[in-house]
């Protein structure tokens, strides 16, 4: 388990460097060909300098107090960010389903293992199956064909 | 045109037809706003083919009524399922989702019916009185005005954040940050795309918002879910459907009635629209309200305050329309697109050469809040019923509904990309102490903040004294200020007891 500090201290590192990769960025857009007080880079450059600042102060925070709160552990577990990562991953092949294969056939294998992963009995592969199905067509009924929304064209439907 | 023309004008649009092409709209209305990723404009444009064959005084009141339905609908997966179905249902989730986590869900539902429906009711009404006030009123707000504004709004980080507050404003400015990506508005180059060309017009407000609100949640809900493996709803035996008593709303009413003046004065602005109203009144409710420091555990008031704004939002945000052609929202611009269909010109003029249209316009928006009453109260129970099904197939609904909802804004997978991006760095933002609901905060007021301050620093021509010497910007900011100390004094008070 990590301790709260350690997390605050890795958050505030990772925006000082998010703030200075946005100054930096934000430095090397072209002067506005008008007089313009501010310019296109002046308000962006004003936000990352309040970010690493108040991001220093967070990481000073962390480092200096000797509380309880701040050295409690984190109710996040390996074993949620091992989870977290599988549910990212299968969001992400689900939306490449869709564009590559097609809507119906990824929603309804997306539907599938959400279920297995969620905790669905397999014993009774009917009740995923056909579950899964009637989502797919009803979404696919719902948007593609009442709110006419672009649903992807894979080479399958 | 003077307010009696206009009342003259709202009875001779009345007719049964027009009855019942407002309980259409305020029907497809809801239906659309409680999908995810449909908003208000989109629901909207959708009914805005078969207005075409219709008669315009109908075809009005239909779009009118539609606005008001999509408004409350957005509140109804808010409050059940903690996924607002428009970006201005964000804060109603807050509380909403608490109140029906306590095991009161017709009550949650309910405080959101009647607010919704009394803050475009007598927002109308003002709307109507007033019209030529609210017109006065948007003119003299000069871009400094709208920066204080922003302000004002960005100012409730402080009474959002719990803990340390520094993360609030850290939140804040992540949002403000997402917000600058795309073209600048001055000197059209583009900023932070990173080579992406769909983010030219930048990032997507639907996907972005409901992502850091939504599905950073509903990543939270899975998660416990895959590990615990339930089969059965936790809601189930708890299900309640008592909805409120007119004393319970009555309650309610100082919140009620000043989140509806913030939903006007909002809404009359071009740019600013119901979901900077809806965080603007969730702020004050939280400093008016009697059970201030107990919102975020589900609190009437902090339903109330920002669904009457939204709604009164829909009235005043037509008044600019109506008056000088400006939309005062993007619903309010397909409303427009649908007077041109109907070779009508939205402006000045329009009250000389279409009085029908504002009669037309006002009496949807006036009926519409009594036929969604009926409506939402006929639709309540299976609404919340929909929480008893087992969360292993909620979840998977909800997560493809998220991504559908994405799709439907037609600007491909890339918005779905965005859908998971803030998704994840909302759910680890919420992990490390941060507030993903304040990020949305900065991300809907960005553009407003950085415009206007560039634009007043570019008519000042450099001078900040223009914030000082400008009545309405030095009271808005004086406000501000108030808020903001107030808000401090708030979190310590807990903290010593």
């Amino acid at each position: 388990m990590s301790k709260k500090k350690y997390l605050d201290m890795i958050s505030s590192v990772f925006l000082i460097l998010l703030g200075a990769i946005y100054f930096y960025a934000a430095s090397k857009l072209p002067a506005p060909l008008t007089k313009e007080p501010l310019g296109p880079a002046g308000f962006p450059q004003f936000l990352a300098i309040l970010l690493i600042g108040l991001s220093i102060s967070v990481l000073v925070r962390a480092v200096l107090d000797k509380s309880e709160s701040n050295n409690s552990p984190t109710s996040f577990t390996a074993r949620d960010f091992k989870i977290l990562i599988i549910l990212m991953i299968t969001l992400i092949l689900y939306a490449a389903g869709i564009w590559y294969v097609g809507y119906i056939v990824s929603t309804f294998a997306f539907c599938c293992v959400c279920f297995w992963l969620m905790g669905a009995p397999l014993d009774k592969p009917i009740k995923i199956l056909v579950p899964s199905l009637i989502i797919a067509i009803a979404c696919f009924v719902l948007f593609g064909l009442l709110f006419k929304a672009d649903l992807g064209s894979g080479f399958l439907f | 045109m003077t307010t009696l023309e206009l009342w003259q004008q709202i009875f001779a649009a009345f007719s049964p037809m027009g009855l019942v092409w407002v309980f259409v709209g305020v029907t497809w209305g809801i239906f659309g706003g409680a999908l995810p990723g449909v908003t208000a404009s989109l629901a909207m444009s959708l009914a805005l083919p078969f207005t075409i064959a219709m008669d315009p005084v109908n075809a009005f009141m239909l779009l009118a009524s539609c606005y008001v339905g999509a408004e409350y609908g957005g509140s109804i997966p808010a409050i059940l399922l903690s996924v607002p179905g428009t970006p201005a249902n964000a804060p109603t989730a807050m509380d909403g989702h608490q109140m029906h986590l306590n095991g009161h869900s017709g009550k949650a539902l309910g405080y959101s019916l009647v607010g919704g429906s009394f803050g475009s009711f007598f927002g109308g009404l003002i709307g109507v009185f007033l019209l030529g006030a609210l017109v006065k009123i948007a003119l003299l707000l000069d871009p400094s005005a709208m920066f204080a504004l922003a302000f004002f709004g960005l100012s409730a980080v402080v009474s959002m954040s719990k803990g340390n507050l520094a993360k609030g404003f850290i939140s804040i400015l992540l949002g403000i940050m997402l917000g600058t990506i795309g073209s600048d508005n001055f000197s059209g180059m583009t900023r932070f795309t990173m080579g992406m060309i769909q983010l030219g017009d930048g990032v997507s407000d639907v996907p972005a918002v409901v992502g850091f609100v939504a599905a950073s949640e509903l990543f939270g809900q899975v998660i416990n879910q895959i590990k615990e493996k339930r089969l059965t709803s936790p809601m189930l035996g708890k299900l309640d459907f008592t909805f409120i008593t007119i004393k319970e709303f009555f309650a309610t009413i100082k919140v009620a009635l000043a989140s509806m003046i913030m939903g006007l004065v909002v809404g009359v602005m071009p740019g600013a629209g119901p979901t900077i109203a809806s965080f603007i009144a969730y702020n004050e409710g939280k400093r008016l309200s009697k059970d201030g420091d107990k919102f975020g555990t589900g609190v009437p008031d902090a339903i109330v305050a920002p669904e009457v704004a939204n709604n009164a939002c829909v009235p005043a945000a037509v008044v600019p329309l109506l008056s000088f052609g400006i939309p005062g929202s993007t619903s309010a611009a397909i409303m427009l697109g649908g007077m041109v269909m109907h070779g009508m010109r939205p402006g000045p003029l329009l009250a000389e050469s279409n009085p029908e249209a504002l009669g037309a316009v006002f009496l949807g928006i006036l009926l519409a809040c009594p036929c969604l009453l009926i409506v939402g109260r006929l639709m309540l129970k299976p609404w919340v019923k929909v929480t008893a099904i087992p969360p292993h197939f909620l979840n998977t609904i909800i997560l493809v509904l998220l991504v559908v909802g994405s799709l439907a804004l037609n600007e491909g997978i890339f918005a779905v990309g965005i859908l998971l991006f803030c998704a994840f760095a909302g759910y680890v933002m919420k992990l490390a102490g941060y507030n993903p609901i304040a990020t949305v905060l900065g991300f809907v007021l960005s553009q407003l903040v950085e415009d206007n301050l560039r634009r007043t620093m570019l008519l000042s021509k450099g001078s900040l004294m223009t914030f000082v010497t400008h009545p309405i910007t030095l009271v808005l900011l004086l406000l501000t200020a108030g808020s903001v100390i107030v808000g401090l004094r708030n979190r310590k008070a807990p903290a010593k007891s």
